[in-house]
């Protein structure tokens, strides 16, 4: 070992050390303890509720290294999406532009298989909260609307000439003899949001909007004997038109 | 003390650099590129109604802003109002990467860039775990442009503010007075904190994989290799005939994936392992291209392992380049009196 024609920086004063380390702790430990503080697994509590992250991460998390992470842009937790997404179903969406006439002018798919991987993936981004409905439960004993006002009313799909078709009914009428399930609130908003972009590029002035499905295939299917007909089959969800 | 403070040679900073600046713009123009409108502007795929109905929504929902979906942070392209202040800005971005990456003055275009990964990756709509490697490389290396050099006696005040006109790979190193490379303590702290982050972000990631039954049972990587719409059943059931061995193959492939990011803290700083840590990297890319359809993911995460690499090595890589002057070459053949990563408590 040998030769350094230049020579180091002066020595690093003590003083100087010390404040490093204190930066370099509190900066790690802030990470560290944001990733001890993610919330527990997929399974839920005793209770059916999602299960409560670590108490003390958390507490520690929230007094001290959130409003540090958080402008600095590094408050994610590395619990990431990619690790859960193995088994979740494909969805793509089609949307049927129309001019006022309600003929149609133009079919966009998201995501658009022409684009470039870079951009169909951050199309695929929009589409994960498409992957999962919503159960849509009956009330325990019937609402009575209040006075001047209506019983709410409820969104849940039906099967109808092959496709899923939202049916909207007061909350009572939710059937209960068979489990049913309906797009969440944050669908319809993703959905609207992406309808205007379109009809604004377009010149459209209202969108069709289809949920295409399809459950993964999972392995267990090299085992089986048979499998039950229809499964892993592509279903068509249709969210009806929509005008920005 | 010694795995932070130790002077290194700074070439392993240098590289990192223009790495990363190769990869934000790939993904500046890759992705934003003809699509600025569609994805940060006001009229975007989730445009600015959105936001306003997603805050209605998550209030009358109950929700608190960490669980509401649709929370934008900050970015600097809040304040383009117009398409053509938006492309101003985001060409004005091409070009701090491209001389940050290119070395001119380091430390302004350092901050900016910084500045850039954040703004263009602001968007919760389209918020991506890739973007999160991207923000962590250049927040360090911003860090330590800013830090590397500014206790140098007699180092002119324009030095300090903006760093070197040009720094490697264009111009001399950062410290160079004399054709030599100057350890440096801000390299070391930089390239460390970078192995650090990484090193929590395999291991938590990996830890995470194994509270899903998939992962688990082995079958994880079932799913990217028979994906939805591309696979039909019967496709996937030609696989019965040989399914044990299929399925065996699979299993040694995703527990090997399991392992290599649940044992990265353990042989991460170990040179000898060093082909298992980059190797691990490579592959990781090619299946996160190919597999699962990840641009991005693969080459942060490659370029989050280089760091590992010890000056020494870099400078026996780069002797290996055809442009590299017989200067680099005699230098790289020689040993060197700079400390590198191993040889200071790396495992501390």
């Amino acid at each position: 070992m040998s030769q350094i024609a230049s020579p180091p920086d002066p020595r690093i004063p003590r003083w100087l050390v010390w404040i490093g380390s204190i930066a370099i702790v509190f900066h790690l430990g802030a990470v560290g303890v944001n990733m001890l503080a993610a919330q527990s697994g997929p399974w839920a509590d005793n209770y059916g509720r999602p299960t409560s992250p670590p108490f003390l991460a958390s507490r520690i998390h929230e007094a001290f290294g959130a409003d540090y992470l958080k402008p600095i842009r590094m408050n994610l937790n590395y619990h990431v999406l990619a690790n859960r997404l193995p088994a979740t179903p494909g969805v793509y969406l089609e949307f049927r532009l129309k001019d006022e006439t309600g003929h149609e002018i133009a079919t966009v798919r998201v995501p658009d298989e022409t684009a470039n991987p870079w951009v169909r993936h951050r199309q695929s981004l929009l589409l994960d909260i498409f992957t999962e409905d919503v159960q849509v439960l009956p009330p325990q004993s019937e609402v009575i609307a209040a006075p001047g006002r209506e019983v709410p009313t409820v969104q849940f799909w039906e099967m109808d000439k092959g496709q899923l078709r939202l049916r909207t009914v007061d909350i009572n009428q939710v059937p209960r003899d068979r489990p049913v399930s309906g797009p969440s609130p944050w669908m319809f908003l993703f959905a609207r949001s992406y309808t205007r972009y379109l009809c604004h590029v377009h010149g459209a002035a209202k969108a069709e909007i289809l949920r295409h499905h399809q459950d993964a295939i999972r392995p267990y299917v090299l085992d089986a004997e048979t499998v039950p007909a229809g499964a892993f089959q592509e279903v068509t969800s249709n969210f009806g038109e929509h005008v920005p | 003390v010694r795995f932070w403070f130790t002077p290194i040679d700074p070439i392993g900073l240098h590289v990192t650099r223009l790495l990363t600046g190769s990869l934000l713009l790939a993904w500046l123009l890759l992705t934003f590129a003809g699509n600025l409108e569609s994805l940060v502007g006001l009229h975007g795929w989730v445009d600015s109604r959105a936001f306003g109905d997603a805050a209605r929504l998550a209030e009358s929902l109950g929700l608190s802003k960490e669980q509401a979906p649709l929370v934008p942070g900050w970015s600097v392209l809040y304040w383009c109002n117009t398409s053509t202040a938006l492309a101003v800005a985001f060409w004005a971005s091409v070009a701090v990467v491209a001389l940050f990456t290119l070395g001119f003055c380091s430390r302004v275009t350092g901050v900016l860039t910084w500045i850039v990964v954040a703004s263009f990756t602001a968007n919760p709509a389209l918020e991506y775990e890739g973007d999160l490697l991207l923000l962590i490389l250049s927040f360090y290396l911003m860090i330590g442009y800013l830090l590397m050099g500014q206790r140098r006696p007699g180092t002119p005040w324009s030095n300090r503010l903006f760093g070197p006109l040009l720094a490697w790979p264009l111009g001399p190193s950062l410290q160079d007075g004399d054709g030599e490379p100057r350890p440096s303590v801000a390299a070391n702290v930089t390239l460390r904190l970078v192995q650090v982050h990484f090193a929590l972000v395999i291991f938590t990631s990996g830890l995470h994989k194994l509270q899903f039954g998939d992962w688990w049972a082995g079958v994880a990587l079932w799913f990217p290799l028979h994906p939805p719409f591309r696979t039909t059943l019967a496709e996937a059931m030609a696989n019965k005939a040989h399914a044990d061995t299929y399925l065996s193959l699979l299993n040694i492939a995703t527990y090997a994936t399991l392992a290599w990011q649940i044992g990265f803290p353990l042989f991460a700083w170990r040179p000898r392992w060093r082909p298992v840590l980059m190797g691990g990297a490579i592959v990781g890319w090619i299946g996160s291209a190919f597999l699962w359809g990840l641009p991005l993911i693969g080459p942060a995460m490659l370029i989050g392992c280089t760091s590992f690499v010890s000056p020494d090595g870099w400078r026996r890589a780069l002797a290996w380049l055809p442009r590299r002057t017989s200067r680099e070459a005699a230098r790289s053949n020689q040993p060197s009196g700079i400390k590198s990563p191993e040889s200071v408590g790396a495992v501390s």
